[in-house]
This record gives C-alpha cells, sequence and structure tokens, in this order.
C-alpha cells in the first residue's frame, strides 16, 4: 500500500498502471491475498480500514466496501470449488485503486467460472414467509458500486468494481 | 450516533451476543461483526433464545458496526420461527451503515424495527 510514484521505478512512465477512462493513473494502491480459512474475513476488515488510513478509499465507503469484498469473498471460497473447473486451494488476489473520481476494485480468483453479472436479482417483494435467502450478496454488490464487470481469463474469475467518489462540495 | 462511534463498531473484529431477560420479553444485545464466520454462532443463540422464551424477543443492534448477508438470512431464519410460535420479534437501534443494509435489502419493509430499546420494549408489550 503505497502512493503510486508519478514515473515507473524504471523509467517507464504508466507501464501497466491502471487508468481510468481519461487515461489518467491511480494516486493509491493497495493489496491482498486470501486463502480460505479461520481470520480470512477479519483480515479483509482489516485491509479495507487501511485503505481508507491510507488515502485509497473514502472514510465512508469502509462499510460499502468491506461489505461487498466479503461477500464476494465468502462466495469465491464457499462455491469457487463447487462444479469443476476450479482449484482445490482457493485463492483471492484483491486490488483496490484510487482513481480521480473513483474507486475501483478488482478481484481475481482461481475458482470455477462464475459471471456474478448473470444472476438475477432477488425477489424484494415477497412477504416474510415467502422470502428467499439466497441473492442478497450479490445484490449489495451491484446497490452499492456503480459498475460491476465480469471476465473469465483462462483458470481465473475477473471481476471490476467501480465505486465513483463524489466531487467535494465546495467549502466542504 | 457520531461517526468517530460508527467508526469504532465498524473496526471492531469480534463478535459478541449477551442477553439480558425483561418483562416483555428477552433482549440479546449483539456487538460487533456478523459475517459467515460466525453467523452460525448467533443462528444458534438466537433460536435457542426464542425456543426458551416463548413471550418475545429484542435484538439490540446499538453495538453493532457490520453484518453481512449471512447475518441477516439468519435475522430472516429468526423472524420466521418466531412468526411460527405466535412470538414478536423486534429489532433497534440500528446504526446507519447497517439500517442502508437492511433497506437495500427490502427487510425494512418487512420486520419491525425500532429506533432504541424502550421503543422496542412498548411495542413487544402493546
Amino acid at each position: 500500500m503505497f502512493p503510486v510514484p508519478g514515473r515507473g521505478r524504471r523509467g517507464h512512465p504508466g507501464r501497466g498502471r491502471a487508468r481510468d477512462v481519461t487515461g489518467r493513473e491511480a494516486t493509491h494502491r493497495a493489496r491482498l491475498c486470501l486463502s480460505d480459512g479461520p481470520g480470512t474475513l477479519q483480515r479483509l476488515a482489516a485491509w479495507v480500514a487501511r485503505c481508507a488510513d491510507r488515502g485509497v478509499i473514502p472514510a465512508d465507503f469502509v462499510f460499502p466496501v468491506n461489505l461487498v469484498l466479503d461477500e464476494l469473498v465468502t462466495n469465491a471460497l464457499t462455491h469457487g470449488r463447487a462444479g469443476g473447473g476450479g482449484d482445490p486451494h482457493p485463492r483471492i488476489e484483491l486490488a483496490a485503486e484510487r482513481m480521480p473520481g473513483a474507486v475501483v476494485l478488482t478481484l481475481c480468483d482461481n475458482g470455477a467460472p462464475f459471471d456474478p453479472t448473470g444472476v438475477a436479482p432477488p425477489d424484494l417483494a415477497s412477504p416474510l414467509a415467502g422470502r428467499q435467502i439466497g441473492g442478497l450478496g450479490l445484490h449489495f454488490v451491484h446497490q452499492f458500486m456503480d459498475e460491476v464487470t465480469y471476465r473469465r481469463d483462462g483458470a481465473h474469475n475477473r471481476l471490476t468494481l467501480t465505486k465513483r467518489v463524489p466531487a467535494p462540495r465546495p467549502g466542504a | 450516533m457520531t461517526r468517530a462511534r460508527e467508526r469504532e463498531l465498524l473496526m471492531s473484529q469480534t463478535f459478541q451476543i449477551s442477553r439480558t431477560a425483561a418483562a416483555e420479553g428477552a433482549v440479546l444485545r449483539l456487538a460487533g461483526r456478523i459475517d459467515s464466520s460466525n453467523a452460525a454462532e448467533f443462528e444458534q443463540e438466537v433460536l435457542r433464545e426464542l425456543a426458551a422464551d416463548p413471550s418475545g424477543l429484542i435484538l439490540d443492534m446499538a453495538e453493532l458496526g457490520y453484518i453481512s448477508s449471512a447475518g441477516l438470512r439468519v435475522i430472516l431464519v429468526a423472524a420466521r420461527a418466531a412468526q411460527a410460535g405466535g412470538q414478536g420479534l423486534i429489532l433497534c437501534a440500528l446504526a446507519p451503515n447497517i439500517r442502508d443494509v437492511f433497506d437495500v435489502s427490502g427487510f425494512s419493509a418487512i420486520l419491525p424495527i425500532a429506533d432504541d430499546a424502550d421503543e422496542a420494549r412498548r411495542r413487544l408489550a402493546g
């Protein structure tokens, strides 16, 4: 977790760096690698808090970013081995990048192919007795993020989430 | 609730549950974080409480900083168990972030939510 310098260390400005649509570079970024086991979600929560402390995400993004990553990590660790095609030792690499005007989160896991953007939203109008229990986690992902993009890349699922950062109000 | 207090709750890394008995029904105070790593423990406690106390149950969330869909699933299971048993179940004192999750999931529309424990007790008694 570190501020990204203006030029690459070997004199290749911007090579391999994430850019937003306007071509601007990330100003801060952080990474985390998670595998299955006790304490995984605690590590995630601590990492999200550090992201805020170091300016990668705004302070008021801690809750929604933690929630969305928790849901996706929990899904990947729980279901990633099901259905074939997934590695028996699930691993998830997370990255958070602060762009001008947005936070971009990326998740890369070695689980079975799973496109969360293709899942129908849960029925939120049914009464208590008929309420479906599943599907809420992915609903949160779509509600708390502005853009969700999925790509299957060889043996990996790659998910990119964007959450816009509102411009500071003058005088705020 | 101040932002500092909300952040303090969110940063708490553990889940704690404590019980107090009241004339109107038991109160379970939830503290810290509820996620998929401890939702089973929460489920066990809340179902045991409903089985033991026929009158009703208040889930006091004043000290709860975080809840994921795994925790919401338990609340749904508990609400259905309470409904089946003719028991009252009321949630109270949700922090703004927690309230957001209940609103986005549609749970606010199907579960009784009180501002604080006093209001929850009055509603359970009435």
